[in-house]
């Protein structure tokens, strides 16, 4: 009876120290709510590269020994959640041209970076993620109309008993909401945009954004 | 005797040591506001600060007080709003003063959904609680006989608190009410921890609700 009493308080020790290791897989699995955007009358084609459906974030630094975050499906639900708000017809393409003569544009999708930290690491008491993206328009023979970046950004403050996982799962949601809000609402100030839905639609039905 | 002094010790502690104590301001722009039943109102906390970040648990506490105090009164949960109105309302992008509110209804599509939720007016706050000083120790140990926490330990809590009142109807500022409070927590521990705690987030919660509740009706 004393043997097992003390065999499983050295498990519990162990467990205790093996939750503060160093090392973090995390999978998130984000949705955004579906944008409230005047929805343009336009046909785009969206092309997914590689580094845009397999970019993983991984960091093996003093610090943060085998760190990996995956949200490749995210990435794409995202996209796949607030286009078809912006435009009438979304198709998935597998390349940034098409011949396919109703196709107004394509768009271009691209991870730049991600970045995380955690409260201790910048001696605050906030989780934090930045993702930066590039997105790229062209026009169906594949020329380029317009290329701009976004940046997202999300935080969340510690509270007792948030684990690192789940604080960074929560930062790195606020920063694909960021994405998707700064997708729909700097769409048309990006460069050439204006310019580009001026010859595509009627911008007097949609004052609001052209 | 001893015992005696220590029963008196804990009940002076127990009286005065979970006190908080609260202020509250208010300056009213609008000479009156009134509420109609059915009409809404929204609870928003800003989060657009660098250092801090207005809890969600406090915005939920004012919403559940205000939701129990004004009847016939539709109060809409943050995170419902933010989400129905995404993505016009999100930390990056959400109207920072009552005059962008003007250029956000000439989008058709949010015309449309604040006039479904029948808003009236949105209550911005922005605010924290911070443990602004602490004292004492306190250890405990688990061995195979038991466990035990032996010390003591005190701290200071601090809020403060701004709710900016904005008519949605006459898209003007209503009026701005504040709440700072301010108490003393312990935790003393012989054998077992006694948290006495000033629950002073919760005081300013309770305050600021009444206080919006008088200004709107």
């Amino acid at each position: 009876m004393v043997m097992n009493y003390k065999y499983i308080i050295s498990l519990f020790l162990i467990v205790l120290m093996s939750g503060c290791g160093k090392s973090l897989n995390l999978q998130v699995d984000t949705a955004v709510p579906t944008p409230l955007a005047s929805q343009l009358p336009l046909v785009v084609g969206v092309y997914y590269n590689d580094n845009f459906k397999n970019f993983i974030f991984k960091d093996s630094s003093d610090s943060r020994e085998d760190w990996t975050i995956d949200n490749r499906s995210s990435r794409i639900l995202l996209f796949n959640d607030i286009l078809p708000s912006m435009f009438k017809t979304v198709n998935s393409v597998n390349n940034v041209t098409s011949t396919d003569s109703l196709v107004d544009g394509i768009l271009e999708p691209e991870v730049i970076e991600m970045q995380v930290a955690l409260p201790e690491e910048t001696h605050s008491d906030m989780f934090e993620a930045w993702i930066k993206y590039g997105i790229k328009l062209y026009n169906p023979s594949g020329k380029i109309i317009s290329e701009w970046q976004i940046i997202g950004y999300g935080k969340t403050h510690t509270a007792m008993f948030k684990n690192k996982e789940k604080g960074l799962t929560t930062a790195i949601n606020m920063a694909l909401r960021d994405i998707g809000a700064k997708m729909v609402l700097d769409f048309p100030r990006a460069p050439g945009i204006k310019t580009w839905l001026s010859t595509k639609i009627d911008c007097s039905q949609f004052s609001n954004i052209c | 005797m001893l015992t005696r002094v220590f029963i008196c010790s804990a009940i002076i502690v127990l009286l005065t040591g979970c006190k908080s104590t609260t202020i509250i301001d208010e300056y009213r722009e609008n000479p009156s506001t009134s509420l109609i039943d059915g009409e809404s109102i929204v609870v928003l906390g800003r989060r657009s600060n660098a250092n801090h970040e207005t809890e969600v648990d406090f915005i939920e506490c004012v919403g559940n007080s205000l939701n129990g105090s004004l009847r016939g009164i539709n109060i809409i949960p943050e995170q419902l709003f933010v989400d129905s109105m995404y993505p016009y309302f999100e930390t990056s992008k959400a109207p920072m003063d009552v005059q962008n509110l003007d250029t956000l209804i000439q989008i058709p599509e949010v015309a449309k959904k604040l006039d479904d939720l029948r808003v009236r007016y949105f209550i911005w706050i922005d605010g924290f609680t911070e443990t602004t000083d602490s004292t004492g120790a306190l250890s405990c140990t688990i061995a195979p006989t038991g466990a035990a926490c032996f010390g003591y330990a005190s701290w200071d809590d601090e809020s403060n608190y701004e709710a900016v009142i904005w008519d949605f109807k006459d898209l003007n500022l209503a009026g701005k009410i504040s709440a700072a409070s301010s108490g003393t927590s312990y935790l003393p521990a012989v054998i077992i921890p006694i948290p006495l705690l000033a629950r002073v987030q919760s005081s300013a919660c309770s305050s600021m609700s009444a206080q919006i509740k008088n200004f709107l009706q």
